[in-house]
Parts: structure tokens; sequence; C-alpha cells
């Protein structure tokens, strides 16, 4: 009992670490793809989430001036080519985020 | 479903699009095409079933290159992580060494010792069971479904040309399975392949791709 309204006012403190900048569906979807690859480009994460161009590219310019998500080019065949990856920054404060949100919801009353 | 399963799922999805082109569909159905023309052309006098091997080595390169060529311009580039790629290096490894083995079954100077003594129910036995594994172990470290289904229909012609053609009259119909189990595989990868098509146009991936590359900064 103890235990469960400790967890109880953790809760609000756990909200509030939340990162806002994760915290929205669709940069939440992008890191979550870039996360669980090494690395995609551009094409490939508008196929797999189904964005539009400038939303994907709104999102992904955010999360590069957060400092998540690195953004690379490069030349393949004599074409400029744009690689997309998690920083360490980025790796972490999604995984830091997932903690946050797991603990906010494991205190909240069932 | 909890969020690392869910995470699990995401990466599963990712990797499984890389086959939803059929490009190794329609390779596989290729190759069974071209056992079941060359045993054909064997029972009628002409040619050597061995030699097919041989010539469809080489092409092993084409799907690589079709995948360059159509899949990549239209799906994109991923990289996977080190435990993905190392299951995908596991599945190369092992179609290597079975690739090596035959290979050095068939051009051995002793082959006839070892392709002959065996009984035609032996070599039957083996061939299904060999290959249903092979097949069902690329099929799960890959995660290519479609191959469990594919491990039946490479299993199957081989056992039933042995017992063809123990039947009289009927040894040129002996090979006729390589080509319906062919026709199943091709039928699936070209269907898949026209429904990638479709999804991914060439033309408005090209134009997005040249305004990517100018767009983000």
């Amino acid at each position: 009992m103890v235990a469960s309204n400790e967890r109880k006012q953790e809760n609000p403190q756990a909200a509030a670490a939340i990162d806002r900048i994760i915290h929205e569906p669709a940069r939440y979807m992008i890191m979550a793809y870039l996360y669980v690859v090494e690395s995609a480009d551009f094409i490939f994460l508008l196929n797999q989430t189904g964005f539009t161009r400038g939303n994907l590219s709104s999102h992904i310019a955010r999360l590069e001036e957060s400092g998540y998500v690195e953004v690379i080019k490069e030349f393949v065949a004599k074409k400029p080519h744009t690689m997309l990856q998690l920083t360490r920054k980025g790796r972490e404060a999604f995984e830091e985020y997932r903690k946050s949100l797991q603990q906010m919801l494991d205190g909240l009353p069932k | 479903m909890n969020a690392k399963k869910e995470l699990a799922a995401l990466e599963l999805k990712a990797f499984t699009a890389v086959f939803e082109d059929g490009l190794w569909d329609v390779y596989l159905g290729l190759m069974l095409l071209g056992m079941g023309v060359s045993i054909l052309l064997d029972d009628l006098g002409y040619w050597l079933s061995e030699y097919w091997i041989l010539i469809f080595s080489p092409l092993l390169i084409l799907p690589i290159l079709l995948k360059k060529w159509i899949t990549v311009p239209r799906m994109g580039v991923v990289k996977f992580g080190s435990k993905r790629r190392y299951r995908v290096l596991l599945t190369v490894v092992l179609f290597f060494f079975i690739f090596l083995a035959g290979l050095t079954l068939y051009r051995s100077p002793d082959r006839p010792f070892y392709i002959l003594d065996v009984p035609i129910t032996r070599s039957a036995f083996i061939w299904f069971h060999s290959t249903l594994l092979i097949f069902c172990i690329a099929a799960f470290l890959l995660n290519f479904n479609r191959l469990y289904l594919y491990s039946i229909l490479f299993a199957l012609p081989y056992p039933f040309r042995m017992i063809m053609k123990q039947a009289p009259g009927w040894s040129v119909a002996s090979s006729s399975l390589f080509f319906i189990s062919a026709a199943i595989i091709m039928v699936i990868g070209l269907r898949l392949l026209r429904q990638f098509l479709r999804k991914y146009s060439r033309r408005a991936t090209a134009v997005l791709l040249s305004e990517v590359n100018g767009g983000i900064e």
C-alpha cells in the first residue's frame, strides 16, 4: 500500500521527465524505426511510416536540431544520397523516454 | 504487447519489407525450372542434368543486381543491426557450403560410386529431408516465411521423379513436378513483383529523391 502511494507520487515527476521532442507520435515513430535499424535513407522511412515528404522532412529537421538524428550526406555512383541514423544521444534519449513512459504508466491507478 | 516486443515487430516489419519485391521467389522458381529443363533434356538424351548447377551458379548474382536496379531505388536503403546481419551471413555461409558440397560431389572422380550406389529410395529420402531442413533453417534465419512453402515445393520433385522413373513409360513425365513447383513459385514471385512495382512508382520515387537530396540540410 505504501509502495503504491509512493509510486503515485512519482507519477507527476515521471510525466514531467517525458521528452517532449520524442513524445510527438510522428517523431516517436521515426525514432523507433531508426532505433531498430542501424541507418536508413529518407525514402525507406517515407515508405515505412507513410508520412508525407514535407511532414517527414520537418520532423527529421526537428530531431536533427535536438541532436537525436544525424543526417549523413554521401555520394553513391556520383549521385547524392542522404542516410539517417540515431546519434548516441538520440539512442539514449529514446531509451530514457521509453523508461519514463513505462514508469508513468506503471504508476497509474488500475 | 510490451514495448520491447513492439520494437522487435517493427524491426521485423522493416526487414521483411526487403522480400516484398518477389525477386528471390522468381529466382528460386527459375532455379527449379532450370533443374526441370535440364533433367528433361537428360531424359531425352540431350544433356547432362548436373550442368544446371554450373549454369545457374553465376546467375546467383542476378537477384542481387535486380535488387540494386529495381528494389533499392523504389524502396530506399536500410542498414540493419549486427544481430540481423549475423543471421543473413549465417544463411549465406550455409548456402555456400551446400553449394560447395554439391559441386564437390558432382566433380569428384568417384562420383558414379556414390551416386549410383545409393539406393533410389534412400537418395530420394536424403534429398527430401535435407532440402526441407535447409530451406526451413533459411526461412527461420531470414524470417522469410514463404521459404517454408518453398521447402516442400523443392523437396517433392526429386522423390516424385524417382518413383515415376520406376513406372514403365512414365520416365519423361517424371520431371513434371519440377515444372509445376517452379510455376507455383514463379507465379507467387511475379505477383509480388507486380504489386511491388505498383506500390512503389519509380518516377515518383525519382522526383522525391531529387527533392530530398536537395531538401534536407
